[in-house]
């Protein structure tokens, strides 16, 4: 089962944020094809927040097909998001560990990290649009 | 969607000094709805006001279709919970349950049990022995097992700390969730309500500023900066809350009436305690865009 | 509404129950005790033929004597531990609000309160007076002096009259000043000064006192009437200070004696008194006063809970 955060200063609203976190959860193979995601009250209750929140990101999920309400019963995965398989994730976050080891080792701050990290996938993005 | 609370044109004056003036608000039903402003703005007087405890001096309301009157058939619907948290502090929780059930018709005891065992508060001790917490919990399960249709709650969680908060807050979520439930509760902080409401309600110096969704306040208010420039445009099309204006910059709080035109205002978005922090400090109440009627009896 | 009266009220009626009934026996025993003494002393007096006026009885029953004029200040007891908090404590703690926010009325609440707490004092008030008036009899053949002011408060209607007027000055204090502790002053300094300006100023005026001049021989005042004075006059003039006995009366025997031979030399006795009769008259009219004062105090106590914000 999986469990909700929120971030409390994120610009990203709520109901956002819940999504997202289906979608990765989805991604990472924490929530497969057939489960049940949390009710609206076992989510309210566990994070304080409004229902709409909760049906407001449920609602969006269905929207991408992710999803499917079923009446009195609850919510149900339908499919993952298009996207790598569950083990590449895994790998690709090993050798960003050791990439990131190495670039502290080099001798650059966090901060450095993740402006090179932002900067880098401004121009990646630009290229793959220009190319 | 109907309202299951509205005023008009509502006041309320202690001598020559006026609590609240010129009310004028209509909550949906099935809304969580946040009242916030300063402590003395007159967040406590409207409430009482809602709950009949206390008789306005000018205007009229409505709660879930009434008049507020002294008759079962209002005092059933409108659950009140006061800022002492006031409990009988020699009787225990279970004293306060068979009290519940004496003096409520809909009295609903396995609703309001079982919130108290699933917290794990015990019912045979001496409420002046319970935590802060705990009481202001035995309280807010006395006004559910009423099943009111409409709740009202004072400062609920303003002497409680951040775990007994959070846990009183999920509480309330959770009892809205089940459905038919339209709460307001009042905060001087708008931390404790932006997770929990959808609708929020600002008031300052006894004046509301503010009564909206909170999506669509967060979607209609924006901070515009720019270069040190004449800001007259955007005050003739839009409302401006609160500027500062230094040698090299001009920004602007600003509630929108459509799209920002002119490229040189860099619009930024705001958070809802920016947002309510402007209307504190303005000096825009309300615009009563409703007829003061009379209400149905 | 009767869950929550009774919750409420359970100790306290506990508790008065308890001391009704502790009063009642000691009363019980010592009442019968001293009716025997004295039906046993006088029979015997009678038997040997003496003037049985001037028997001395009760030397030792100091204490329960005592006792029982101590319960003058019952009705002030019940008027400040039932009366002050009985809805001055509810504001005081904020349970008013609790109260009016369920599903019961203001005025439902209200009724329930009010009249428990007349029932109650009531209750209470009738029983003391019974056990007291009962009790008292003895005294009351043997000193004729139920019509003075002490003994007229603790016996007969004026209890139960005064138990009501201090729970509804205790309740209208608890609810003006909404805090138990001023209520309590309030209701202790209301209830003496009115007591005692009723007692002293106008009591003795419920009907013109009666003045007679050299009352029957031997009888000085009639036996138990409210005496205000009696005068010594000699010569028209009320006569101040010591007297000389004139030398002609210096031996006479019985007092009567003594009474006709002063007033052969002048001497006359003038007594200003109520008669005997007048007493159950009199309970009646103070009774009534106190019940009358109750009533407004009671419907300024609605008016205030009913008009005013929670």
């Amino acid at each position: 089962m999986m469990m909700f955060r929120l971030a409390a200063k994120s610009n990203v609203p709520p109901y956002a944020q819940l999504a997202e976190q289906v979608r990765q959860a989805l991604m990472t193979g924490v929530l497969r094809e057939g489960d049940r995601l949390p009710t609206v009250k076992e989510v309210v209750g566990s994070l304080a927040i409004n229902a709409n929140t909760v049906l407001k990101a449920y609602r969006e999920l269905e929207h991408e097909g992710l999803v499917e309400g079923r009446q009195g019963i609850g919510t149900f995965v339908l499919r993952r998001p298009d996207g790598p398989p569950p083990g590449t994730h895994v790998l690709l976050a090993r050798s960003l560990a050791t990439w990131i080891a190495k670039a502290r080792k080099a001798g650059l701050r966090d901060a450095d990290i993740e402006s090179m990290v932002r900067s880098t996938l401004t121009s990646s993005t630009s290229e793959e649009a220009t190319a | 969607m109907s309202a299951a609370l509205a005023t008009y044109g509502l006041g309320r004056r202690f001598g020559s000094k006026w609590a609240v003036q010129d009310c004028t608000l209509s909550i949906p039903e099935g809304r969580v709805c946040g009242l916030v402003g300063a402590n003395g703005a007159g967040k406590t007087t409207l409430l009482r006001m809602l709950a009949g405890l206390s008789t306005p001096t000018t205007g009229d309301l409505e709660v879930c279709g009434r008049r507020p009157c002294d008759d079962v058939a209002f005092l059933s619907d409108v659950g009140f919970l006061a800022q002492e948290i006031p409990l009988h502090k020699r009787w225990n929780a279970e004293d306060h349950l068979r009290f519940g059930a004496a003096m409520n018709p809909r009295w609903d005891d396995d609703v309001a049990r079982e919130r108290l065992t699933a917290l794990q508060i015990p019912l045979q001790q001496p409420i002046r022995t319970l935590s802060g917490g705990q009481r202001a919990q035995v309280a807010l399960a006395l006004c559910l097992g009423k099943r009111p249709r409409a709740l009202l709650l004072d400062e609920p969680v303003a002497a409680l700390d951040p775990l007994a908060r959070r846990e009183f807050l999920s509480s309330l979520a959770t009892a809205v969730a089940d459905g038919d439930l339209t709460v307001v509760l009042s905060s001087h902080l708008v931390t404790d309500l932006e997770r929990i409401c959808d609708y929020l309600v600002v008031v300052a110096a006894s004046r509301t500023m503010l009564a909206a969704d909170i999506d669509d306040v967060l979607a209609s208010h924006r901070l515009l900066t720019s270069a040190r420039r004449d800001a007259s445009v955007i005050e003739r099309d839009h409302v401006v809350l609160q500027r500062e204006t230094t040698q090299r910059q001009t920004d602007l709080w600003v509630r929108l009436n459509g799209p920002v035109h002119d490229p040189a205002w860099q619009v930024n978005e705001l958070s809802l305690e920016d947002i309510v922090l402007a209307y504190l400090g303005s000096q825009h109440p309300l615009e009563q865009k409703q007829q003061l009627g009379t209400v149905a009896s | 509404m009767t869950w929550l009266i009774w919750r409420q009220h359970r100790m306290q009626s506990a508790a008065a129950s308890v001391m009704l009934a502790a009063f009642a026996i000691l009363l019980a025993i010592t009442g019968v005790t001293m009716a025997n003494d004295y039906h046993n002393a006088l029979s015997s007096c009678s038997q040997r033929g003496v003037d049985c006026s001037g028997l001395t009885l009760f030397r030792g029953d100091g204490a329960i004597i005592d006792l029982v004029n101590l319960t003058v200040a019952v009705p002030l007891l019940i008027g400040v531990f039932w009366g002050a908090t009985s809805i001055g404590r509810e504001y005081d703690s904020g349970t008013n609000v609790l109260a009016w926010t369920q599903s019961v009325s203001r005025r439902r609440w209200l009724a329930a309160k009010i009249a428990t707490l007349l029932v109650t004092s009531l209750l209470a008030g009738t029983a003391l007076s019974v056990m007291v008036t009962w009790w008292s009899k003895t005294l009351n053949l043997y000193h004729g002096n139920r019509f003075d002011p002490l003994e007229f408060d603790i016996q007969g209607l004026s209890p139960v009259a005064y138990t009501l007027f201090a729970a509804a000055l205790g309740l209208l204090a608890g609810v003006a000043w909404r805090r138990v502790l001023p209520a309590i002053a309030t209701t202790v300094g209301g209830f003496v000064a009115v007591r005692l300006s009723i007692e002293n100023w106008v009591r003795p005026h419920y009907e013109t006192a009666v003045t007679v001049l050299d009352p029957t021989v031997g009888k000085g005042t009639p036996n138990g009437a409210w005496s205000f004075n009696t005068d010594l006059i000699y010569k028209g003039q009320v006569v101040d200070g010591p007297v000389r006995v004139p030398t002609g009366c210096a031996g006479s025997g019985s007092r009567d004696a003594m009474t006709s031979c002063l007033q052969q030399h002048g001497f006359h006795f003038r007594s200003t008194f109520q008669p005997a009769s007048r007493y159950w008259p009199f309970q009646w009219i103070e009774a009534g006063i106190f019940v009358g004062i109750s009533a407004v105090l009671v419907a300024v106590a609605v008016y205030l809970v009913l008009r005013r914000d929670a």
